[in-house]
């Protein structure tokens, strides 16, 4: 009876094993996840970060290791590699990592956001399409861009860049050029509720 | 009168036929943070205005970021508002990844 008690009452729940400084927090996988994310953050070299999040279970690691990304990525002398790396494949972490460092190329950025950014593929192209209109593309980049994969949020944005451009077209994109001309207005109007009517 | 029984002796043979009426579980030798944390994941409050008020009275930052990190992980329909008040009771360092995970779209579908 008495061993019965102490196995099925008495013990306490199990440690984790864990980094130095978290040992206090090891009962309890919420708060020792937190611990060593709080205890990583501050590294700048990912030889000694990611040990410590590997230290946790699967999902908490997960976790740890896009946090430290999202934190270390505003550290220019880490580079998108050593970012990607420490990602560990995880989708967010990389769409976050490839945020901060992108491609030099609309072209090369949508296909790295569908190798690496998973379902975010989309949310991936769509930074990657502002980033394109916030650097004043001509109209054949544009277009370009437009015949690329996952240019929906593409498509989406361009009226309204075309209206804050000041222009009331948008450059030849083939049979849904009209359709876009009509966004612009549209978008045109919303933005200057005087104007009464937006000259072709 | 009977005397007062230590609440081992009372939860022990308590667990072993199965009654929950009692705690089964060991009890916290944590610190204050630590066993009042085990009291909030067990019973999360309902809104972010309840939760930021709960998180605030942690000192411990650690229990603060498990706290507003399990308290968003589970309200993914909190405004960015919410979230950032929430976030804000972070320390300068973890506030960056808080922010983003409570006013990221893609993170809260």
């Amino acid at each position: 009876m008495l061993i019965l008690w102490l196995l099925a009452c008495a013990t306490s729940p199990p440690r984790l094993a864990t980094v130095p400084g978290c040992t206090a927090y090891a009962g309890d996988e919420d708060l020792l996840t937190a611990c060593v994310i709080r205890s990583v953050l501050p590294l700048e070299n990912p030889f000694l970060a990611m040990p410590a999040c590997d230290t946790l279970p699967a999902p908490h690691r997960a976790e740890c290791r896009g946090r430290w990304v999202n934190a270390e990525s505003g550290f220019p002398s880490l580079t998108r590699e050593v970012l990607l790396s420490a990602c560990d494949g995880q989708p967010d972490c990389a769409f976050d990592a490839l945020d901060a460092r992108p491609a030099g190329t609309y072209a090369d950025q949508v296909a790295a956001c569908e190798a690496l950014a998973g379902r975010y593929v989309d949310d991936c192209a769509g930074h990657a399409a502002q980033r394109l209109l916030e650097a004043h593309p001509t109209d054949a980049a544009i277009r370009a861009a437009l015949q690329a994969p996952h240019a929906d949020r593409l498509r989406m944005m361009l009226p309204t860049y075309m209206a804050v451009a000041g222009r009331t077209h948008c450059p030849d994109i083939g049979p849904t050029t009209a359709a876009c001309d009509g966004e612009v207005a549209q978008e045109i109007l919303r933005r200057n509720p005087n104007a009464t009517q937006v000259q072709p | 009168m009977l005397p007062a029984l230590p609440s081992w002796m009372i939860a022990v043979p308590c667990c072993l036929l199965g009654w929950t009426t009692v705690s089964c579980t060991a009890p916290c030798t944590g610190s204050a943070d630590i066993c009042a944390f085990e009291k909030f994941k067990a019973a999360l409050p309902a809104t972010s205005a309840e939760a930021k008020a709960v998180i605030s009275g942690y000192t411990d930052p650690v229990v603060r970021a498990a706290a507003v990190g399990l308290w968003t992980r589970l309200h993914r329909e909190v405004s960015p508002d919410e979230g950032s008040a929430l976030c804000g009771l972070l320390e300068a360092e973890s506030q960056r990844g808080c922010l983003r995970r409570v006013t990221s779209p893609h993170l809260n579908r």
